[in-house]
């Protein structure tokens, strides 16, 4: 399985710090804190700010943006091991998430579009996946989710797919993503001022047990409830 | 001033001096409950009425509804934040106090007016700058006392409909959780002409109801 690490990063001090603990991680420290350093400083000039990081064996992904004329432009930094930096800009709107599957890497945004990383740049590729959706896990089958817009219009209901699945699984999610816990599929959705966990099949999506839990903060881990 | 609604029909209608002087589009609930798990869709309730108030509405049940249409933004870019005035004159975070990110801004303005920007102030509330306040009068002392309530139910537009209107765009209604939901040009008309000045009589007829304008103004008289 490939080594992946998704963390969110607000600041110049915290990508500083993920990158560092990522030193560790590798045993290959001098050579790190060299990129880390490039990169921040890098970032200085190419990014208004980073918003997370995206680590697999081969690369970083340093997903931000700039600001343009008064737009916010979605770009993508990546840097191999080497240490080379591209700039990637071909994204028009935020990416929800760069995630590795089959072997490849795709960056998701928030609209559906989903792109994969070809070496040389990004690709558009044929996924259409709904708004604001996440691959939730990969490893054994697909199963991928997207959010409920948080507007009253009912924009994205939220729903839950996977494959081997025979249709999809409406949810309501929107902070507290989604995830695999013992080959079932957690998801929390709010109900009124409480929550409800749902458990589905991951392999049928069938759902297994609907229980009520108590109020939940979203960075807790779902498997924990 | 007098308002019928016709939610079967998809139609309100004006009168004065019990003659029919517009008629409106207007969308209601659905005429059976919904399944909208956060909050069914329910009929907009027959009845008489009267109106009551037109108002910034805010509430906690709906995210994006609880900031007031208008309120002042300030976009915050190196923090991933977005900070919305407070009537006290300092400045909260949209991401902490309401869970809103700054990603969501920005793609929802991008869906409604086409650009990646953060607004200068927030026209997301998902009741629209103004809505407007029915309520049953169960005394018939024409004011909101005793045991009555203002109605959950109300008048209003949405933020899609404002972007349309505000670009000149065809307005396209949609189904409501059972408040009326109308264009914001209509809106603008009705109040101007004192359609929704406080103690007008408003009538919500049955769905299966249809408008006969001769029945109407006959029947007023």
């Amino acid at each position: 399985m490939l080594f992946t690490n998704m963390r969110n990063v607000s600041t110049k001090k915290g990508l500083k710090t993920v990158l560092s603990k990522k030193v560790t991680s590798l045993h290959i420290l001098p050579l790190c804190i060299l990129f880390s350093a490039s990169l921040y400083a890098e970032e200085t000039k190419l990014l208004d700010a980073t918003q997370y990081v995206f680590e697999n064996k081969h690369s970083t992904f340093q997903v931000g943006y700039k600001l343009k004329n008064g737009e916010t432009i979605t770009h993508v930094l990546r840097s191999d091991l080497g240490g080379q930096l591209t700039n990637d800009s071909v994204f028009e709107d935020s990416i929800f998430q760069i995630t590795d599957f089959a072997g490849q890497t795709y960056a998701i945004q928030m609209d559906g579009e989903s792109f994969m990383w070809t070496g040389q740049g990004w690709q558009v590729t044929d996924f259409d996946f709904d708004m604001l959706t996440k691959i939730i896990s990969h490893d054994q089958n697909l199963v991928y989710c997207s959010a409920t817009f948080p507007s009253k219009a009912m924009m994205n209901q939220g729903r839950c797919m996977g494959e081997g699945w025979e249709t999809p699984q409406n949810v309501f999610w929107y902070d507290i993503t989604p995830e695999i816990c013992d080959n079932e599929l957690w998801v929390v959705e709010p109900v009124g001022s409480a929550n409800q966990l749902k458990q589905f099949d991951r392999f049928s999506g069938k759902l297994i047990k609907t229980r009520s839990i108590r109020f939940v903060k979203p960075e807790l881990d779902v498997c924990t409830f | 001033m007098k308002l019928h609604f016709y939610p079967g029909q998809h139609l309100l209608v004006l009168t004065e001096k019990n003659k029919v002087v517009g008629r409106y589009e207007a969308i209601g609930g659905p005429s059976q409950i919904g399944q909208d798990q956060r909050m069914p869709e329910e009929p907009t309730w027959p009845g008489s009425y009267l109106i009551h108030s037109t108002q910034r509405y805010i509430t906690p049940t709906w995210q994006m509804s609880s900031l007031a249409w208008g309120t002042e933004l300030q976009d915050k870019p190196s923090l991933n934040d977005v900070w919305y005035k407070l009537q006290s004159g300092k400045w909260g975070s949209l991401l902490k106090d309401f869970k809103i990110s700054r990603d969501v801004i920005i793609f929802y303005n991008k869906r409604l007016y086409g650009k990646n920007a953060v607004p200068s102030q927030w026209i997301f509330n998902d009741f629209g700058p103004l809505a407007i306040r029915w309520f049953k009068d169960l005394n018939g002392n024409g004011k909101l006392d005793a045991k009555e309530r203002l109605s959950g139910q109300m008048f209003h537009t949405t933020p899609d409909n404002e972007a349309e209107h505000y670009q000149g765009m065809e307005v396209k209604l949609y189904p409501s959780h059972g408040c009326i939901h109308m264009k914001p040009g209509d809106r603008d008309t009705i109040l101007s002409r004192g359609g929704f000045k406080k103690g007008t009589p408003f009538v919500v007829h049955k769905y299966a109801e249809r408008f006969n304008q001769e029945r109407l103004e006959n029947s007023a008289q």
